[in-house]
C-alpha cells in the first residue's frame, strides 16, 4: 500500500505541477481538435530556427497571434503578407481612418459607376519589374475570382488598362466607397510572376519594405528580408523571422526569455509586469474593433427597448475596462472608436446605472413577485442566454461579469462560453439571447461598412434579425453620400439613432499591446491594420 | 438460502479467500489497526458534509463579482483571496466541491451499477450474450477515455448531467470487465449449481449469489475510480468543456485562472490544491479498503 500511495502522492504533485507549466506551453488543446496538433512541437522548433539565423544579422523574431497557415494575400495569407510589409494596397488610411495615396496617387470618380485610378510612377515589385495597370487589373480580377466576398466589398465589376499608370475600375451599381474598399489588404497588389506556369499560388512578390524569402511549412515560420529598392525610401529594418504563437500567455514567456523581440497581445493583467523588465516595453492602442452584444430580436423580451436600456445600464464599463480589461482599451461610447474621423464626438460613455434599470425593468413589467432575486413578468422569470466566444482574452472574463451585473438587476442571466467557430453557428441558429463578439468596425474605412452590416434588414452581419425600414431608408441614403462631410454628419445622427434604440450594446473599444524590446525603436502603430502592421520605418539594434 | 450460501467458503485464484466469511469484527479491527485510514476516512466525512452543505455555509454567493477587488492575497474577509473577478476563492472552492462530487458519485453510481448488472449477466449466461458485452467492453476499452468523454461532450454541450453521461460511457467497461471476470470464477462452484439444481430462478441467483459474492473488488475499483473520475471532470472543464461557467468547478477555476499564473497565482493554486487533496482522499480510500477486504492487488487496476 505505502508504494502505491507514495506513486498517487506523486502523480498528484505531477498533475498540479503540469497546471503551473501549462501556462508555460502553447495550450492549443483548447481547440479540442487535432488539426492543431503540430503547433505544440511548433514554438520550440522555430526557435531553434530563428536562433541560426539571429547571428547573421538583425533580423527582428516576431511572434505573432496566429498560425501561419499560408501566405497568399488574396487568400488563407492575406493578414500575415499585410503585417510583414510584403504587400501593400492601392490606397491606404492614417491613423484618423482618411484615406492616403500609397501605390495609387489619385482616384476620381468619373461616372456613377467608374472610377478612374492614377498609379503611382517608379513602384517596383520585389522581382525587379516596374508596377504597371496590368498588374493592378491582374490582381483585382484574381482577388475576386479567389474571394467573392471581395467583389461584394468593392462592388466589383471590371477593372480596364487605360494607360500604364491608369485604371477604370467599374461597379454594378453607384459605389461611393470604393477607393475605402481597395484599402483592404486582400486587393493588395501583386505581380503576376506569384503565380507558377500551372497558375498556382508560389510565393508573393509584391511592392512592400519586405521581400518574401522563405516560408517553413513544417515549423510554420515566415522570414522576409528588407526590400532595398523600396519606393517609399530606405528600409532600415534588416529583416524578421515571424512564427504565430497562438497561446497569449506563451507570447509573454516568449518576449520575456528574449525568444522575440516583438509581440502582440500579452495577457492584459501581465501589461504591468513586462512593462517593467529590463529591455522590454509594453504600449496600448486601440484599434477598429469594439466589445458588443450582439441582440437577438426574435426574442421576445428583448424586443422591449427599457429591457435593453435595462441591460446596458447594469453594465458598469468603467469597470470591465479597468479590471477586466487592465486598462487595455476604452469605454464604449459609440459603435465606432473616437480616432475615427467620422466618430460622432458629442457622445458621452454609455451610463451606468443599477437603478435605473431595476426601474425599467419594473415599468416594462418585470417584477420580482415570488422573492427569489429574479423578475418574472406573468409568471415567467426573465432568463438571458449570454454566449461568448473563448479566443480573445478580454471576452470569456467580461462575460462572466455581465452575467453577473444582469443578476444584479434581477435578471437570470447563463453565460455559456465556447470555441468562436461554435458560438458564430450559435449566432446563425439564432439560438442566443445576447452574444458577445469582438467585432471588427473598419475592414473597410468608412461607417457604411458596420452600419450597413449591422443594422440594415437582411445585414451580413445582423445575425440579430434586427429591421427597422426608417433606419433602413436612413442607412441606405447616408451610403449614398458622396460629399465627405455631409456624409459624416449623416452617419454620426445614425450613431445616435442605433445607441439610443440599444440594436446592439456596445461595451468597451478594443486595445491591442504591442510588447518589444527596447532596442526596437521607431515603431508606429497603424490602427487601421488587422490587429497590427509591422512598420517599415523602425529599426532593430539587437 | 441464501445463509446457506454465503456460509460456503468458495476457492478463487488457488488460494482459500472467501469475503463473507470475514466477520464484520475482523474489518473493524483492521481499520483499528490503520490510524492514516482513520484519518482519511475522518477528512472525507467532513468534504462530503461541508460539500452538502456548501451554498448554505460559504459567507458569500460564489459568483458574486466585485471588480475593483478583483485578484487580492488573503485576508479576513476573504481567507483564500479573491479570483480574477473579485469573487471569493473560499466560496467557490467549496460551490466547486459540490459539484466535483456530485458529478464523481452519479458517475461512478451509474458506471457501477451498469458494470455491475452487464458482467455479471454476460458471465452467467456465456456463450453469444457474453461474446457480444465481452467485445462491446473490449471497443469501449481500446477507446481512450478522456478522448471519448472531449468528443461526446463536444457534440452534445455543457452541463453536469452531460458531463456524468459523457463520463459513465468511457467508465462503465472497465467495472464490467471485473465483475464479469469476477463471476466467471464463481459461476460453476457448488453452492451456485445447488442454488440452480434447487430451481432458483436466474434473477435470484444473480442477485443473491453472484453479485454479493463478487462485487467487493468492484466496489475497490469503484472507490478508486472516484478520485479519477474528479480529475477527468476538472480536465474536461480546464478544456473548457463540461460545466458551464454559471457553475463553480475546480478546472474551469484552473483554466480561466492559468491567464493569470504570474500575477495572481491563487487563481489557480487553490483549485489546484483542492484537487490534489481531494483525489488523494479517494486514492487513500481505495487502497486501504482493498488491502483490508484483501482484494487481489493486480484485480484492480483503474482504467
Amino acid at each position: 500500500m505505502r508504494t502505491r500511495t507514495l506513486s498517487v502522492c506523486l502523480l498528484v504533485f505531477l498533475l498540479v505541477a503540469g497546471i503551473f507549466i501549462a501556462g508555460c506551453t502553447n495550450t492549443s488543446a483548447q481547440a479540442g481538435t487535432g488539426v492543431n496538433a503540430p503547433v505544440v512541437t511548433q514554438g520550440a522548433s522555430s526557435q531553434g530556427s530563428a536562433a541560426a539565423v539571429a547571428g547573421t544579422g538583425k533580423m527582428l523574431k516576431f511572434g505573432e497571434l496566429w498560425l501561419i497557415t499560408g501566405f497568399d494575400p488574396m487568400n488563407q495569407g492575406v493578414f500575415i503578407t499585410e503585417k510583414a510589409i510584403v504587400t501593400e494596397s492601392l490606397i491606404s488610411a492614417d491613423e484618423n481612418f482618411r484615406l492616403i495615396p500609397n501605390l495609387a496617387t489619385s482616384w476620381k470618380q468619373t461616372s456613377p459607376t467608374t472610377w478612374e485610378v492614377k498609379l503611382r510612377d517608379g513602384v517596383k515589385f520585389h522581382n525587379g519589374k516596374p508596377m504597371t495597370a496590368e498588374e493592378v487589373k491582374f490582381s483585382l480580377d484574381r482577388s475576386v475570382k479567389l474571394n467573392s466576398a471581395n467583389g461584394v466589398l468593392m462592388d466589383y465589376k471590371s477593372c480596364r488598362v487605360i494607360d500604364p499608370l491608369t485604371v477604370e475600375i467599374t461597379t454594378n451599381k453607384p459605389n461611393p466607397i470604393l477607393p475605402e474598399a481597395l484599402h483592404y489588404p486582400n486587393m493588395a497588389i501583386i505581380h503576376p510572376d506569384s503565380l507558377d506556369a500551372n497558375g498556382n499560388f508560389s510565393k508573393p512578390i509584391g511592392t512592400g519594405a519586405m521581400v518574401f524569402d522563405s516560408f517553413d511549412a513544417q515549423t510554420r515560420t515566415f522570414t522576409v528580408k528588407k526590400n532595398p529598392n523600396y519606393w517609399g525610401g530606405p528600409v532600415s529594418l534588416e529583416g524578421m523571422i515571424i512564427s504565430g504563437i497562438p497561446d497569449s500567455n506563451s507570447r509573454a514567456m516568449a518576449i520575456e526569455k528574449g525568444e522575440v523581440d516583438f509581440t502582440v497581445d500579452v495577457p492584459m493583467n501581465e501589461v504591468k509586469r513586462i512593462d517593467a523588465l529590463p529591455n522590454v516595453n509594453v504600449e496600448t492602442y486601440l484599434t477598429p474593433r469594439v466589445y458588443r452584444m450582439v441582440v437577438n430580436f426574435n426574442r421576445t423580451p428583448l424586443q422591449d427597448k427599457r429591457v435593453r436600456q435595462a441591460i446596458s445600464l447594469a453594465i458598469n464599463r468603467t469597470d470591465i475596462v479597468n479590471d477586466v480589461l487592465y486598462g487595455v482599451g476604452g469605454p464604449a461610447r459609440g459603435i465606432y472608436i473616437p480616432k475615427m474621423a467620422w466618430f460622432n464626438q458629442n457622445l458621452q460613455q454609455l451610463p451606468y446605472d443599477p437603478v435605473k434599470a431595476k426601474a425599467l425593468l419594473a415599468e416594462a413589467g418585470y417584477k420580482d413577485t415570488n422573492g427569489d432575486g429574479i423578475v418574472e413578468k406573468d409568471g415567467k422569470p426573465l432568463t438571458i442566454d449570454l454566449v461568448s466566444a473563448q479566443e480573445r482574452p478580454g471576452l470569456p472574463p467580461m462575460a462572466e461579469a455581465i452575467g453577473d451585473s444582469l443578476r444584479k438587476i434581477g435578471i437570470d442571466a447563463k453565460v455559456e462560453i465556447m470555441a468562436s467557430a461554435a458560438s458564430t453557428d450559435r449566432q446563425k441558429a439564432g439560438s442566443y439571447d445576447l452574444v458577445m463578439s469582438p467585432s471588427n468596425i473598419a475592414m473597410v474605412p468608412d461607417p457604411s461598412y458596420i452600419m450597413e452590416q449591422w443594422y440594415m434588414t437582411g445585414g451580413y452581419q445582423n445575425y440579430g434579425k434586427y429591421s427597422n425600414k426608417t433606419l433602413d431608408a436612413l442607412i441606405q441614403d447616408a451610403k449614398e453620400t458622396t460629399d465627405k462631410t455631409e456624409r459624416y454628419r449623416k452617419f454620426n445622427e445614425l450613431e445616435v439613432y442605433v445607441l439610443d434604440d440599444l440594436i446592439t450594446i456596445p461595451i468597451a473599444d478594443y486595445g491591442c499591446t504591442i510588447a518589444k524590446k527596447d532596442s526596437v525603436k521607431g515603431y508606429k502603430f497603424d490602427p487601421t491594420a488587422h490587429d497590427l502592421r509591422m512598420d517599415a520605418g523602425m529599426t532593430f539594434t539587437g | 438460502m441464501s445463509e446457506d450460501a454465503t456460509a460456503i467458503p468458495h476457492i478463487r485464484g488457488g488460494t482459500a479467500s472467501g469475503y463473507q466469511d470475514r466477520s464484520k469484527n475482523r474489518i473493524i479491527q483492521e481499520i483499528r489497526s490503520r490510524p492514516g485510514f482513520q484519518l482519511c476516512l475522518v477528512l472525507l466525512g467532513v468534504l462530503i458534509v461541508v460539500a452538502a452543505l456548501a451554498p448554505v455555509i460559504v459567507p458569500y454567493n460564489p459568483n458574486e463579482t466585485s471588480l475593483p477587488h478583483k485578484n487580492e492575497g488573503p485576508s479576513p474577509e476573504h481567507i483564500w483571496g479573491t479570483d480574477y473577478l473579485g469573487r471569493d476563492l473560499f466560496s467557490r472552492t467549496l460551490c466547486a466541491a459540490q459539484t466535483s462530487l456530485i458529478i464523481a458519485f452519479l458517475t461512478v453510481g451509474c458506471a457501477f451499477a451498469a458494470g455491475t448488472v452487464i458482467g455479471c449477466i454476460a458471465a452467467y449466461y456465456g456463450g453469444i450474450v457474453d461474446e457480444l458485452v465481452s467485445r462491446c467492453i473490449d471497443l469501449f476499452l481500446a477507446f481512450p477515455g478522456i478522448i471519448f468523454s472531449l468528443a461526446l461532450l463536444g457534440l452534445i454541450g455543457a452541463g453536469i448531467l452531460n458531463m456524468v453521461l459523457a463520463l459513465t460511457l468511457s467508465q462503465w467497461a472497465s467495472f464490467a470487465r471485473l465483475m464479469r471476470g469476477d463471476v466467471l470464477a464463481i459461476r460453476n462452484l457448488e453452492y451456485v449449481q445447488s442454488a440452480r439444481t434447487a430451481g432458483l430462478p436466474d434473477r435470484q441467483i444473480i442477485l443473491r449469489h453472484l453479485i454479493p459474492n463478487a462485487i467487493m473488488p468492484v466496489l475497490v475499483l469503484a472507490t478508486l475510480d472516484v478520485g479519477h473520475v474528479i480529475l477527468a471532470t476538472s480536465g474536461l472543464s480546464f478544456l473548457g468543456l463540461g460545466i458551464p461557467p454559471g457553475i463553480p468547478e475546480w478546472g474551469s477555476m484552473v483554466g480561466a485562472g492559468k491567464e493569470f499564473l504570474r500575477t495572481a497565482p491563487l487563481n489557480i493554486i487553490v483549485p489546484g490544491l483542492a484537487i490534489a487533496v481531494v483525489v488523494l482522499l479517494f486514492n487513500v480510500l481505495g487502497e486501504g479498503l482493498r488491502d483490508i477486504l484483501d482484494v487481489h492487488k493486480d484485480q484492480v487496476n483503474i482504467a
